[in-house]
């Protein structure tokens, strides 16, 4: 029962996924944070599906992937506006 | 002067809390070590009583149904505030949506973005509905499939038609749709109660492993989650599209 | 090696939690600070897969693998299912928040915001 547990290639990504996360915090830029967070996301669902939860992997790809980074871009939108008019 | 200390301070609080948790996750045991037989249970429920090859939509939607009852109604509420939240107040006004922010027209999408985006739209939906109604054959269920269809809506937006996208999702369809897989969700549970006297207790013939029609109340619930979701999602959405782009003015 | 190997996730998940709250200390901007939340609250799916994972599991999805193969735990899936899901409607209610922060206010620095008076 006792096992390694964890395969070479999830720790490559889970390195990974340490190193974007970092990334996305370091990011002060709030419209190229909103990139790299979309990125870390994708890292985070591509590890999950080595951890065998595609179900998971599917809505975080959607959730980081495609609606925060939406709704950011959206509310950087609405904050410039104003700053410039 | 006072920022400063007060980011050492936090730095040393987070060295403290960071480190001591960092050695407490060393000492948990290893991934992989210990065998959940809680969750070996629940796969067998799942395929053998429920006839669903999903055992994740098994547990969402049937065997801990009340922390999914709990997630539906945070993503009604959601759905909610944001639109209660960013009503418009009386020193803003609507302009007519024209696609631009402020005074800068928004940057104009590429022609291969417009067409690329145009094309993706009937399959984005279309792959959307078939996890929403597979979601107790295969991967995924209502969340995943919701988002997905909502994400079609948007990809309208993309391929340059803003107008397009509201007027394709006026908000008393949205709205409607919410409640309806809101209170659909709640009313399928809540029948469980009358009858078999247990609150989401899975009353409807489970058929066989693997069939369309099957699994009994699961794709019921994921179907009412699926509109739930993409109803929420898209309205959320679209309030954010309409403080960007339509919404001016500031109260200072 | 194996134990630093088999605690590897929960490492990560610890060093997320972390990061992200630097990240909400250090920030000058409100929508910064909410993404840096979104990272924090990020750090619970991987505990969370960490404890139910089993290297001789498969997905706990039965329609292409015989029945009876062992699985993963797919209690735990489903509660980061809905972690996610939660977690994005808590991230546009906070979002929401910071647009009307910036309409009362006219700025979104909180060392800027001082006296929640409104």
């Amino acid at each position: 029962m006792v096992g390694d547990g964890v395969t070479l290639l999830q720790s490559l990504i889970l390195i990974l996924v340490a190193a974007a996360g970092w990334a996305v915090v370091t990011t002060r830029n709030p419209a190229r944070q909103a990139m790299t967070y979309g990125f870390y996301g994708l890292t985070l669902a591509v590890l999950f599906l080595t951890f065998h939860a595609p179900g998971v992997a599917l809505s975080q790809a959607l959730v980081s992937g495609v609606a925060v980074p939406l709704l950011l871009l959206f509310a950087i939108g609405r904050v410039r506006k104003d700053d410039h008019g | 002067m006072a920022e400063r200390v007060r980011i050492a301070t936090f730095l040393v609080a987070l060295g403290v809390v960071g480190g001591g948790l960092g050695w407490a996750m060393l000492d948990l045991p290893p991934v992989d070590a210990t065998a959940a037989d809680y969750g070996l249970r629940m796969i067998d429920i799942a395929v053998e009583q429920r006839q669903t090859a999903n055992a994740v939509a098994a547990v969402l939607f049937d065997l801990r149904l009340m922390d999914t009852l709990g997630e539906v109604f945070a993503l009604f509420a959601g759905a909610v505030s944001v639109q209660m939240l960013l009503r418009e107040m009386e020193q803003e006004h609507t302009t007519t949506p024209d696609d631009r922010v402020g005074d800068r027209p928004v940057a104009a999408t590429s022609d291969a973005m417009r067409i690329a985006a145009a094309r993706l739209v009937a399959p984005a939906a279309l792959i959307g509905i078939a996890i929403i109604v597979r979601g107790h054959l295969s991967v995924g269920g209502g969340f995943q499939g919701g988002v997905l269809v909502a994400a079609a809506a948007v990809l309208v937006y993309v391929a340059g038609r803003y107008r397009q996208m509201t007027r394709l999702l006026p908000h008393q369809v949205l709205d409607a749709g919410e409640t309806v897989g809101a209170a659909g969700f709640a009313g399928v549970a809540l029948v469980g109660v009358v009858v078999t006297g247990a609150l989401g207790a899975n009353y409807l013939p489970t058929g066989a492993l693997g069939s369309l029609l099957s699994a009994g109340t699961i794709p019921v619930l994921s179907v009412l989650v699926g509109l739930e979701a993409t109803a929420a999602v898209a309205l959320i959405v679209a309030e954010y599209a309409r403080q960007a782009l339509q919404v001016e003015g500031d109260v200072e | 090696m194996t134990a630093v190997a088999g605690a590897l996730p929960y490492v990560v998940a610890a060093f997320l939690l972390c990061a992200g709250w630097y990240g909400m200390a250090t920030s000058r901007n409100l929508l910064h600070l909410v993404t840096c939340l979104s990272v924090l609250h990020s750090s619970t799916y991987l505990l969370l897969l960490g404890v139910g994972y089993r290297a001789e599991g498969t997905a706990p999805i039965y329609d292409d693998v015989p029945v009876g193969t062992p699985g993963v735990d797919p209690v735990v899936q489903a509660l980061a299912v809905t972690d996610i899901v939660v977690g994005a409607a808590v991230l546009a209610l906070l979002l929401a928040l910071v647009m009307q922060v910036h309409k009362r206010h006219g700025t979104i620095d909180p060392q800027a915001l001082r006296g929640m008076d409104g």
